[in-house]
């Protein structure tokens, strides 16, 4: 291992692969720890989907640029990555059609190609989805758009990571960040399980465990481990479907291989759980949530009753109390970086934040959307999560 | 690798011992990390029939006694079963918590 770096980034996920690609081919010298292996957490659980509809203009902003990334990668990588174009099609439940017709509107005024169907519309495109029985007050349509795409998480990180290596980086799988040491306010080293490595900037890009990383530095960060609706489910490959529907009840995706990969979408906020539903690591299966995704699954599909369900895994969401991301720099701290809190939409941002904390490293630029999620924000007043998930996202 | 003679390991996904082999020296050394990077182990069987092959494969090329090589996680149903079985069992407004 590497005894000295410009730049060491914790966490093998999306976010620590993409930074590291990006820094390498800036001729950074960068070294990525994992402490498992790679896409161990969040990423590797993830359902690999990119949205441009968020919570926002700044964040759907940050999708769009961050789909248009993802779009060049394959090519760029060299590596198949089943990245697909989302031929996406979410009901609205009754009671939704005034949020839908707002984000509708924000979505256009971006030119993403989105349009809103009637159920009488849905019927006609999608015959197999039992709009009566759900059900459907209408939904959108988002077709032949960049920032709305799906890839393999696993081989993007693994593109990423090839690419990184062969540019000069060291990713070190199986090797445990154990503390950060700080003098007079500044990185001086990362001490590992493998040994010692000299640096003054640290990318914390540890999802899940991004507030254990900050707090070896001394620094306190509003990041927590969040389970529930981030586990989901795969079935076995059928034909393709010109739709797999989501609403504020299930998210899914059909993949390239034709397997449904889909989820329950009623994220709670922290905040708002009912005391059972403890932050944790815990990615166990659980009875339950196979029980109710299959009922919605069918409720929705009715021919799906006959599909397999081949597993089911946990995961965990790294939340925030804003529920938005925290990217840059720490003021308290100088040489800690952060690149974690994406609420659920780690894999989304991750191009876009890429670039922002290479920029940030390499040339000090900063954009102003960027900075808008930096850390400091919770010293002022911020807007508490309402608790929804809006749309299924 | 001539195909028609390689011999399969992983017969779900048809992923050929040779395949996992150049995996191993790749430096792929975790059952994990095979079937993350070749998908062996996640069809239909979910590794029942190629896990035990690839952790001798990792144990013989890496040198490290087959013990302390761990499986990945074992992930429910097992066997595959209908959705239209499991979906039965709840009603609907029947929430989790």
């Amino acid at each position: 291992m590497k005894t000295s770096a410009e730049v060491v980034i914790i966490g093998g996920g999306i976010n620590g692969c993409t930074i590291a690609y990006n820094l390498s081919k800036e001729n950074i010298d960068a070294v990525l720890l994992e402490k498992g292996s790679l896409a161990n957490g969040a990423t590797g659980r993830c359902g690999g989907m990119i949205w441009s509809n968020q919570s926002g203009v700044e964040l759907s902003k940050v999708a769009i640029s961050s789909g248009e990334r993802f779009a060049e990668l394959e090519q760029e990588l060299g590596a198949d990555l089943e990245y697909e174009l989302a031929n996406a099609l979410t009901l609205a439940l009754p009671g939704e059609e005034e949020d839908f017709r707002k984000a509708i509107d924000l979505q256009k005024s971006l030119d993403v190609s989105i349009e809103w169907l009637e159920p009488d519309e849905i019927r006609k495109i999608a015959p197999y989805i039992d709009v009566d029985n759900i059900p459907v007050a209408g939904g959108y349509h988002v077709f032949d758009h960049p920032a709305n795409a799906s890839m393999n998480p696993f081989y993007a990180v693994e593109a990423l990571a090839a690419n990184a290596r062969r540019l000069g980086a060291e990713i070190r799988v199986y090797t445990e960040v154990i503390d950060i040491k700080v003098e007079n306010g500044k990185i001086e080293n990362v001490l590992t399980t493998q040994g010692e490595i000299k640096t003054h900037i640290v990318v914390n890009a540890a999802g899940g465990w991004s507030s254990d990383v900050a707090q070896m530095a001394g620094m306190k960060i509003p990041t927590m481990p969040y389970p529930h609706s981030a586990a989901a489910l795969i079935t076995e490959p059928l034909e393709p479907l010109p739709y797999f529907p989501e609403s504020s009840e299930i998210w899914g995706r059909q993949t390239k291989s034709g397997q449904i990969i889909a989820g329950r979408a009623d994220y709670i906020a922290p905040e708002t759980a009912p005391p059972t539903k403890k932050p944790g690591y815990n990615t166990r299966a659980s009875l339950d949530y196979i029980l109710h995704v299959s009922e919605i699954m069918q409720r929705y599909i009715p021919r799906l009753s006959n599909v397999n369900i081949l597993r089911h895994w946990g995961g965990f969401f790294d939340v925030t109390p804003d529920a938005l991301p925290i990217f840059g720099e720490v003021d308290e701290l100088e040489g800690l970086i952060l690149a974690c809190g994406c609420s659920a939409h780690g894999f989304c941002f991750s191009q876009a934040m890429g670039k922002f904390i290479t920029d940030l490293i390499v040339r000090r630029e900063k954009s102003k959307i960027m900075e808008s999620f930096n850390l400091r924000r919770f010293k002022r007043e911020y807007r508490e999560f309402p608790g929804r998930w809006f749309g299924g996202h | 690798m001539n195909r028609e003679e390689a011999t399969i390991t992983c017969f779900c996904e048809d992923i050929a011992e040779e395949e996992i082999v150049q995996a191993i020296e790749e430096g792929y050394t975790t059952p994990k990390e095979i079937k993350q990077h070749l998908r062996a182990g996640m069809g239909e069987c979910q590794g029942r029939g190629c896990m035990p092959q690839i952790m001798r494969l990792i144990s013989q090329k890496t040198g490290k006694p087959q013990e302390l090589i761990l499986p990945p996680s074992v992930r429910p149903p097992i066997i595959p079963v209908p959705i239209g079985l499991l979906g039965k069992i709840v009603k609907r407004g029947d929430k989790e918590e």
